[in-house]
């Protein structure tokens, strides 16, 4: 079998009035059938305009698509026409957005807004559409589903809305599911709802989920593989227990340490230096100007990804220096 | 407790819910329902639950941006709602928030100079030069540039402008200060810092916080003393240690579960509460929780339990730990 999912050498810049920004560059990401895959990062990282880019629903002039491929299937998204990637999109490629609140209309009941993307997607009449859509709220676990069809989104509570969100994403059999931190701004209990929701989803409909997360903690619950990606790139990428059992990049140990666990521990004072602009001449790692453990040779030369163990990709000059690589004195922290 | 600066006493919030004729109060929300505890000078207090439970009105009533139904607080042993209005707005110059959504609280039309320096030019009377210095004094010290006066918030990433927010609560040298849900809208990195800075400035200046949070790592990285609210009612109350290591209300060992952390592995190791939070006009009978609590018997929905004292200032509400702890004894 070949690969289901595969980005291959992407670059995507912004185009701004002090030139081409470039905000994303990745080499390779392969995503096999059926799992759910983390991608982790700050804010600014990228995350999101990977979304979209698979999606292709960045808008462009801002956003260039400098090269690459998105291999889906075989077929290469970004080469097929807006009319195709109309077909795509919600049948094939879905996506759960950020933020609940704002994703649904308000003027139209939630019920209404399943049944249209039914009725947009299917030809079937509004009677079959109807039934469906109360498929699809029982699918998601949400009780009395009938009362809820009858809703206005303001009606529901953030988690109930999320419900709706997801429902809409899988209506049309999606087999590819993109969730974008689709438990920002919820509570903790409601969050762990949700995860509990995708996970089961995803087992019994054998989706595949492209999982974005800010905290590595959720991605340690539903992810098996995951990739961290900083300023556009991914520095290391394996399974999540590999990465997060004997992390390699400074990133992600910044990453990890900014979790508070215990009170006599202070978190992280790494990242106290602001985030600074990375400067376009730089033609090292990206990670430079945070970096605490950077050398001469990470100003002058961006790392590739190299082969740790299994299947664990790191892109840092300092984990392969000599027999042991730079993680071996994190480890016990 | 010679020197409690906060003393709360069977403080209750009701809304009243209008309808019918002449919008009569038709039913009440019971927000905050009996809330009673103490904090001591220099303490951090996590007040800890899900959305709906309170811990919002609980400090609105507490700053008095709300009119209590009843109850008491002494702040610094002044009795805050008994007090005319001259001495009230004094006293207010020691009670501080900082709110959760920094890209809400600062008014977008206002410089970073008058969005701190407003709570000085109210209180201190300072302005001009002197004011853009203190501003700049203030900037400084929760770690931005001195520039920053003459900047609006949206030159401002999510971070920085909670530390602009902070600032803002830090103007008069406050003795309390309260943080509702400082680090919820901003991302890990960010958090770290912030709450970094928190730690840093609760040393060198003395202060008290009241911290909200429902991220419990949170809490348990900042907080001495924990409250976890349901329904309006304090739950478990207690020294950090003791309500982390020796959890005794099923609602608080429910939410630690609910958390997915670095250890977890796979989705079945973290835990929901089923259903949600029941309506707060109508609670339930008995124990406010047994109608999601996988340990509820029949006691639990007719009598309301009591605080149990665990020893240590460490209390629950929960009928089953009165019983563990005399069986114990």
């Amino acid at each position: 079998m070949g690969e289901y999912f595969k980005i291959k050498e992407l670059r995507v810049g912004f185009k701004t009035f002090e030139g081409q920004k470039n905000v994303l560059d990745i080499d390779t990401m392969v995503l096999n059938k059926g799992e759910t895959f983390g991608i982790v990062g700050e804010s600014g990282a990228g995350k999101t305009v990977l979304a979209l880019t698979i999606l292709r629903l960045l808008s462009s002039p801002p956003s260039v698509i400098e090269s690459g491929s998105i291999l889906f299937n075989g077929e290469d998204l970004l080469q097929k026409p807006e009319s195709e990637m109309r077909k795509i999109r919600g049948r094939h490629i879905s996506m759960i957005f950020q933020d609940p609140m704002s994703t649904l209309n308000p003027v139209f009941t939630v019920g209404e807004q399943i049944i249209r993307v039914f009725r947009n997607n299917k030809r079937i009449s509004r009677k079959e559409a109807e039934k469906e859509a109360l498929g699809m709220i029982e699918m998601v676990k949400l009780p009395d589903a009938k009362n809820i069809m009858g809703k206005y989104p303001h009606e529901l509570s953030g988690g109930q809305r999320q419900r709706i969100v997801i429902a809409i994403a899988l209506s049309c059999g999606a087999e590819f599911l993109i969730a974008d931190e689709p438990t920002r701004n919820l509570d903790v209990t409601i969050q762990a709802g949700i995860l509990k929701l995708i996970a089961e989803l995803q087992r019994e409909l054998g989706v595949t989920v492209l999982f974005i997360a800010n905290n590595l903690g959720l991605v340690s619950a539903i992810c098996k593989r995951v990739a961290i990606l900083n300023a556009g790139r991914i520095v290391e990428t394996g399974s999540v227990r590999e990465v997060l059992k004997d992390p390699r990049h400074p990133y992600t140990l910044t990453l990890l340490n900014a979790i508070p666990r215990n009170k006599g521990e202070r978190v992280n004072r790494v990242n106290t230096i602001i985030k600074e602009e990375r400067d376009r001449d730089l033609r090292g790692c990206r990670y430079y100007s945070r970096c605490m453990e950077k050398q001469e040779i990470c100003r002058d030369s961006e790392p590739t990804s190299g082969l740790i163990l299994g299947t664990h990709w790191v892109a840092c000059h300092r984990a392969f220096e000599g027999g042991e690589p730079g993680g071996g004195q994190h480890t016990e922290g | 407790m010679a020197d409690s600066i906060l003393k709360v006493k069977d403080l209750k919030k009701y809304f009243p819910v209008r309808g019918g004729f002449f919008s009569k109060p038709v039913a009440w929300v019971k927000a905050v329902d009996g809330v009673t505890f103490e904090m001591e000078q220099g303490e951090v207090l996590g007040l800890v639950g899900e959305s709906g439970c309170g811990k919002t009105t609980l400090v609105n009533v507490l700053l008095k941006l709300e009119e209590p139904t009843s109850g008491e607080v002494h702040f610094d042993g002044l009795d805050l709602f008994n007090m005319d209005k001259k001495s009230l707005r004094k006293t207010r110059k020691n009670l501080q928030i900082v709110f959760q959504d920094p890209f809400w609280s600062l008014n977008p039309r206002l410089l970073v100079r008058d969005i701190v320096g407003e709570p000085i030019k109210v209180h201190a009377n300072c302005s001009g030069e002197q004011l853009v210095k203190k501003v700049g004094d203030l900037l400084e010290m929760v770690g931005l540039p001195r520039n920053g006066v003459f900047k609006y918030p949206h030159e401002f990433s999510g971070g920085e402008r909670q530390r602009i927010a902070i600032a803002r609560a830090l103007a008069l040298s406050p003795k309390l200060v309260v943080l509702d849900e400082p680090t919820s809208s901003i991302d890990v990195l960010s958090q770290a810092q912030i709450l970094e800075l928190l730690k840093d400035l609760k040393q060198s200046l003395g202060l008290t916080y009241i911290l909200i949070s429902h991220d419990l790592s949170v809490v348990n990285y900042m907080a001495d003393r924990i409250a976890v609210m349901y329904l309006g009612k304090m739950v478990e109350y207690g020294p950090a240690d003791d309500v982390f290591g020796r959890t005794a209300h099923p609602y608080t060992k429910a939410l630690f579960a609910a958390i997915p952390t670095l250890d977890t592995e796979g989705i079945d190791s973290i835990a929901t509460i089923e259903g949600s939070v029941p309506s707060a006009i109508n609670p339930p009978s008995g124990c406010r929780f047994h109608t999601r609590c996988p340990m509820a018997k029949e006691i639990c929905r007719q009598k309301e339990p009591v605080m149990v004292d665990l020893g240590g200032g460490h209390r629950a509400a929960c009928h089953f730990i009165g019983k563990d702890a005399k069986s114990a004894c």
